[in-house]
């Protein structure tokens, strides 16, 4: 038997022991989800691959487990639910059975670790366990007892997603309606609900996070059931959405798991002890200078296996894309999908999978960045400030801020445009924006540093002059005024947090040898204002300007394929380097050379006829601020 | 053998001593360089093997970057032994050698480049005042970023240079009354060329 989806509900209303009460719902609720999971039109479980055991003794689960194992060669995922009593002794979490002790839960109980040994054995590409305990001495208080290593570094070949719920006596009463846990599950379940998601399937974080939310809403915050989970083999659907709609990003969900056992299956399996190690990082370290180095590596082992990287790729986001939520950083959900993009960029054109995944990841981050602009609209309107947040830090970050900001609008449109959708709400949303800009961040919207030259470029070329009020002018104007006043001289790309006060300080200082230190030559914001003041009515001012750039250079470097763009460092291709006052006395000069020697360069580039392709260069160039996709100007 | 096990492996801490280390050789290196071609002219690529500089004589011209390498071998004994002055002779060790190899490469690139314009003088027939002056007359002088005129440098081999301190053509009183002739011309004619140069700039008269 090969691929099934095996459930095994377990509820535990009688206890033996005196020292542990009897229950009168966990049975009752074991049954309701091995009916809801097994039984009817959304359901993903065959019935025949469904087991239920009530009220059992360890000896029993022991043989259930075993004769599971003996029964599949291959299982594509085990759900495990359990009802009843469960506890911790010395550091460890049991489950407990029928004949389960209170006063001897490490001899008597069944250990979550040992539930673990079962799942190594069965190998499964993924494991769900649903626990709605209740507990005779005091609860679950978070997830670090359930992932303690000698849990989870069992699971070094499979995924796992976790839903704990946990209240004292909550099975004790007669009349119990039931888990607080499960009755959630099964109100998303039937869809009384709504996950917010439209995708076809529903995997345990989906159902899982909106059934924990209600339960912490139901008893006033004094329960939250913890719930975390890491897809390693692609998305592992365990329901169908009952609210499923047509929606592109669907797409997304449609990928199926790999299985761990097929040669895609064993290179992840052999990069799982780092994968589990992301997972565990806190959210506030999940950036994409942290995820890339590790998902690369992953990504590059499957490159030869046809759509695995898609595959995993869009399970591994699936894991991620729900906590980011939570990030500080309202745009982390935008850079964990632009991050996924970028991963996928060197196998968008030969794997429909990766390019299937990166035009489902370009719609979310399309629909993203809708909500964040208009969040953002919507705090200016109440203070104009908002957008700043630190004192003396903010000179350099503000800018940042807000070419980072109005960069992914840019690419927004970008992309929309990539995808055939409407940009007509993003284009309100920046409409709205551009007035509070203007009228407050004038002078501190840019020019500060070489980082924000592919935000500039994404923005710049996704509006026409008129558009937002006249902001691309005044950005472009006030890159000009801030080149201009230091000689071309902005801080240098990636510059390190330790240097940006001494940058400031140069600048505040004018110390020329400073500045030249912190600062990078050939610059590409240079580059990128010669070539699209034109576009922004500000040829002329620039041209009476350029004799206080003289000796600066300026570079645009088009890699030979864009298919290479996300790679740390790009290897091949060519910088085009000029100097002003030399050859170089106008804008047209540069825009001339451009178009002889750049654009066709670019023309020739056959990776860039790819949507695909320009969507995950796009998305490459906004988290690794070092290169700028200088196609946008050739479109 | 860093993949095993190793009682109290200090790894993060050594790579940090390691990479302050090699921060050093690289302060040292970057000193000898900027002896070499001077410090205004260094600029840094974030990526690609290539490029392209529009505003050389030669502007469809795409020349790749070389890479520069050296191989240092420390003894584990040296180390065993505490022997501190490691540092120093290693430091040096690949700092003067990837000076040297970026030396030759760039005067190779100097000498290639003469070479390809026609820009060389011959050195077999007159005499050493005489192919001085003569250096002199066919080198452009140029003008640096505050207006003033930099004299051209001469880089030579060491015996050439001792030459220079003997040679008695060099110290002819009409040689060098023609070689300061010559200079004042050549002046006269670099800030001209600096004033057409900075007149092609668009200005608000125009």
């Amino acid at each position: 038997m090969m691929g099934a989806r095996v459930l095994l509900c377990i509820g535990c209303d009688n206890y033996q022991s005196p020292s542990l009460s009897q229950l009168s719902g966990a049975e009752r609720d074991a049954l309701s989800i091995h009916s809801a999971l097994s039984i009817g039109p959304l359901s993903r479980i065959q019935s025949e691959d469904a087991y239920l055991l009530l009220s059992p003794v360890r000896s029993q689960l022991d043989a259930m487990l075993l004769e599971i194992q003996d029964k599949y060669d291959e299982i594509v995922s085990f759900t495990l639910f359990f009802a009843g009593h469960g506890g911790e002794a010395n550091d460890s979490y049991f489950l407990c059975l029928s004949d389960t002790r209170a006063d001897r839960l490490s001899t008597t109980g069944f250990a979550l670790s040992r539930l673990f040994e079962y799942f190594n054995e069965l190998k499964a590409a993924h494991c769900n366990v649903i626990i709605d305990a209740c507990h005779a001495g005091g609860m679950v208080s978070n997830l670090g007892i359930l992932l303690k290593p000698e849990v989870i570094g069992k699971a070094k070949t499979f995924g796992v997603s976790f839903f704990v719920s946990s209240a004292a006596d909550q099975y004790a009463s007669e009349t119990s309606r039931g888990g607080c846990g499960t009755l959630a599950l099964l109100k998303v379940l039937s869809g009384e609900i709504d996950t917010g998601s439209r995708a076809g399937m529903l995997d345990l974080l989906d159902i899982g996070r909106p059934a924990a939310q209600f339960v912490s809403e139901q008893t006033r915050g004094g329960q939250m059931p913890s719930v975390w989970g890491v897809n390693l083999y692609g998305h592992m659907p365990l329901f169908g959405n009952p609210h499923a709609s047509d929606n592109p990003a669907s797409s997304l969900l449609g990928i199926t798991g790999i299985s761990p056992a097929s040669p895609a299956g064993q290179a992840i399996s052999a990069q799982s002890a780092e994968l589990y190690k992301l997972m565990f990082a806190p959210e506030h370290e999940l950036t994409a200078e942290k995820l890339f180095p590790v998902l690369s590596t992953c990504v590059d082992r499957l490159a030869d296996i046809p759509n695995a990287a898609g595959a995993f790729i869009g399970g591994i986001w699936q894991s991620l894309e729900k906590g980011a939520g939570r990030h500080t950083n309202s745009f982390s959900r935008v850079e964990l999908n632009a991050t996924c993009a970028a991963l996928l960029l060197q196998s968008s054109q030969k794997d429909n999978a990766s390019r299937d995944c990166i035009l489902g990841l370009a719609h979310e981050i399309v629909t993203e960045i809708e909500y964040r602009l208009w969040d953002i609209v919507n705090g200016l309107r109440e203070n104009p400030c908002s957008l700043s947040r630190h004192g003396i830090p903010d000179l350099f970050y503000l800018p940042q801020r807000i070419s980072r900001i109005l960069g992914w609008a840019g690419a927004a449109v970008h992309l929309a445009r990539e995808l055939g959708v409407s940009d007509a709400n993003l284009r309100e949303a920046l409409e709205q924006m551009s007035a509070p800009l203007v009228e407050h961040y004038a002078s501190a919207c840019a020019g500060m540093s070489e980082d924000e030259a592919p935000y500039w470029a994404a923005f710049l070329t996704a509006i026409k002059t008129d558009d937002a009020n006249g902001l691309g002018e005044l950005v472009v104007s006030t890159l000009i005024n801030a080149l201009v006043e230091h000689e071309g001289r902005l801080a240098q790309p990636l510059l390190s947090a330790e240097n940006v006060f001494g940058y400031l300080k140069a600048r505040a200082d004018k110390d020329p040898a400073e500045l030249k230190r912190l600062s990078s030559s050939p610059s590409e914001t240079l580059a990128l204002v010669l070539l699209i003041c034109r576009r922004h009515s500000l040829e002329e001012e620039l041209d009476y300007n350029l004799a206080s750039l003289d000796h600066a250079h300026l570079n645009i470097f088009l890699p030979q394929s864009y298919l290479e763009f996300s790679q740390p460092f790009v290897r091949n291709g060519i910088n085009h380097v000029f100097q002003i006052g030399q050859k170089v006395w106008t804008v047209a000069d540069v825009v001339q050379r451009w178009e002889e020697a750049c654009r066709p360069q670019m023309l020739q580039d056959t990776s860039l006829q790819n949507p695909a392709t320009r969507i995950g260069a796009i998305c490459a160039s906004l988290i690794f601020p070092d290169r700028v996709p200088w196609f946008l100007l050739s479109d | 053998m860093r993949d095993k096990a190793h009682p109290f492996p200090f790894d993060a801490q050594a790579e940090i001593v390691m990479k302050t280390f090699m921060q050093a050789t690289g302060e040292k290196l970057n000193r000898a360089q900027r002896q070499v071609s001077g410090g205004d002219n260094v600029q840094r690529f974030s990526h690609g093997g290539s490029w392209q500089s529009h505003h050389s004589y030669d502007p469809d011209r795409v020349d790749q970057m070389q890479t520069i390498e050296h191989e240092t071998r420390l003894r584990f004994e040296d180390i065993m032994g505490g022997r501190l002055d490691v540092i120093e002779r290693t430091v040096d060790e690949i700092s003067s050698s990837m000076a040297d190899s970026y030396a030759k490469a760039y005067y190779k690139m100097l000498s290639d480049t003469c070479e390809e314009h026609g820009n060389v003088i011959d050195g077999s027939a007159s005499s050493l005042g005489e192919q001085m002056l003569k250096a002199i007359e066919t080198v452009e002088y140029s003008v640096d970023r505050d207006g003033q005129v930099s004299l051209p440098e001469f880089r030579m081999h060491p015996s050439l240079a001792k030459r220079l301190h003997t040679d008695p053509s060099l110290h002819d009183p009409e040689l060098l009354a023609r070689v300061e002739e010559v200079k004042k011309i050549k002046i006269t004619q670099a800030l001209a060329a600096e004033a057409a140069r900075k007149s092609k700039f668009r200005s608000r008269g125009e």
